[in-house]
């Protein structure tokens, strides 16, 4: 625990020297995620620049509509590498997949980290949100349309990960039995990020954030 | 699950007396290797080319490389997986293949500049090699 909070102050390209990745293999990390996001080279400076000096961001990730898929390639990262330091650079406040809390602790974790954090923490959704009937999908009896719209009101940004969150995907496919839609159907007023790919696509998260 | 890159593409077999010349997007690259390697010498600019973002056709980024080849200096780094860095056969011009962990391509650049940027000592490390080695000949300085 202590260990963990020495870290909170940290930038990221502080906290990654620590655990031995040297600056050589933080840049080689830059240029391969400029290329996955089809940025072009000249970005590669600004990259680093900018990630060098991430602060760590509190992150409550939410779960509606969806299979798991998502969260399975978040943890399923192979040997060690920057992206899996990066997750261990995020403080991941809420998770109710891989958090040990459940129930009303969990969404006491989910709450506190909202008011700690206001207006500076980042909202990860997978899973697409059912319209046509709140009991389809709830959490702790809360409902997910619900749970997006509260959590959703007092962060910096969105990032809608896999299809399910980004487009609808699968729960939305004809006949679309709980009228799934996707998070930028309802958030319209804060930045929302989609990275669509699932399961393959863990190594886009981390920049994303 | 099966990748894109494992997808057989039969490529037709042509005369080809210059393979940069026959082949659709090897050529403009190679002009704009040109250009950059101008820009290097006349006014120290660098440039990097990302080749994984250009729509290469069958057989053109192959052709590239070919055109491109291998010069005086290869460079093997071992940083999270294994870099082949190599200076082609104009110097200057440096291609730069990065593979993760497990073994897979995850950049192909290459970068016109004297000695890619990758390749040089960082301050970062520099300091903490200082703080190192400082360590180990002053120990008593480190004690705590
Ligand atoms: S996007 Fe894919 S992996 Fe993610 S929840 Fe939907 S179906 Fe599952």
């Amino acid at each position: 625990m202590a260990e963990e909070l020495k870290r909170i102050g940290k930038t990221l390209g502080e906290s990654l020297r620590e655990r031995g990745v040297s600056r050589r293999g933080f840049l080689k990390f830059c240029s391969a995620t400029a290329s996955m996001m089809a940025l072009p080279p000249a970005m590669v400076p600004a990259i680093a620049a900018s990630l060098e000096k991430a602060k760590r961001p509190s992150v409550i990730w939410l779960s509606f509509q969806e299979c798991t898929g998502c969260t399975e390639s978040l943890t399923r990262s192979h040997s060690p590498s920057v992206e899996n330091l990066i997750f261990d650079h995020i403080s991941l406040d809420y998770h109710h997949t891989l958090q040990v809390a459940s129930g009303a602790a969990a969404e006491a974790a989910r709450e506190a980290a909202m008011h700690e954090n206001e207006g500076k923490y980042i909202v990860v959704v997978d899973g697409s949100i059912p319209l046509g009937n709140p009991g389809y999908s709830a959490i702790a009896g809360i409902s997910n349309l619900q749970m997006l719209e509260e959590t959703v009101a007092g962060a910096a940004a969105v990032v809608a990960v896999g299809t399910c969150a980004a487009f609808g995907g699968l729960p939305q496919a004809s006949p679309n039995p709980t009228g799934a839609v996707s998070v930028s159907d309802i958030v319209k007023d804060k930045p929302v990020v989609n990275v669509r790919l699932s399961q393959q696509s863990s190594p886009v998260y981390w920049p994303t954030f | 699950m099966q990748k894109l890159r494992d997808i057989v593409v039969r490529v037709e077999e042509r005369d080809d007396p210059d393979p940069v010349i026959n082949h659709s997007n090897a050529l403009p690259i190679m002009h704009e290797v040109l250009h950059a390697l101008k820009r290097l010498h006349e006014k120290g600019e660098t440039t990097s080319i990302d080749l994984r973002s250009i729509p290469f056709g069958p057989g053109d980024e192959e052709a590239l490389l070919r055109q491109l080849g291998c010069g005086e200096v290869s460079i093997e780094l071992q940083s999270l997986g294994k870099s082949t860095i190599c200076e082609t056969l104009y110097p200057g011009v440096w291609l730069i293949d990065h593979y993760n962990a497990e073994g897979e391509r995850i950049a192909l650049n290459i970068e016109i500049n004297r000695v890619p940027e990758i390749v040089q000592s960082q301050p970062e490390d520099i300091s903490d090699a200082i703080i190192r080695l400082n360590g180990q000949l002053n120990p008593e300085n480190f004690a705590c």
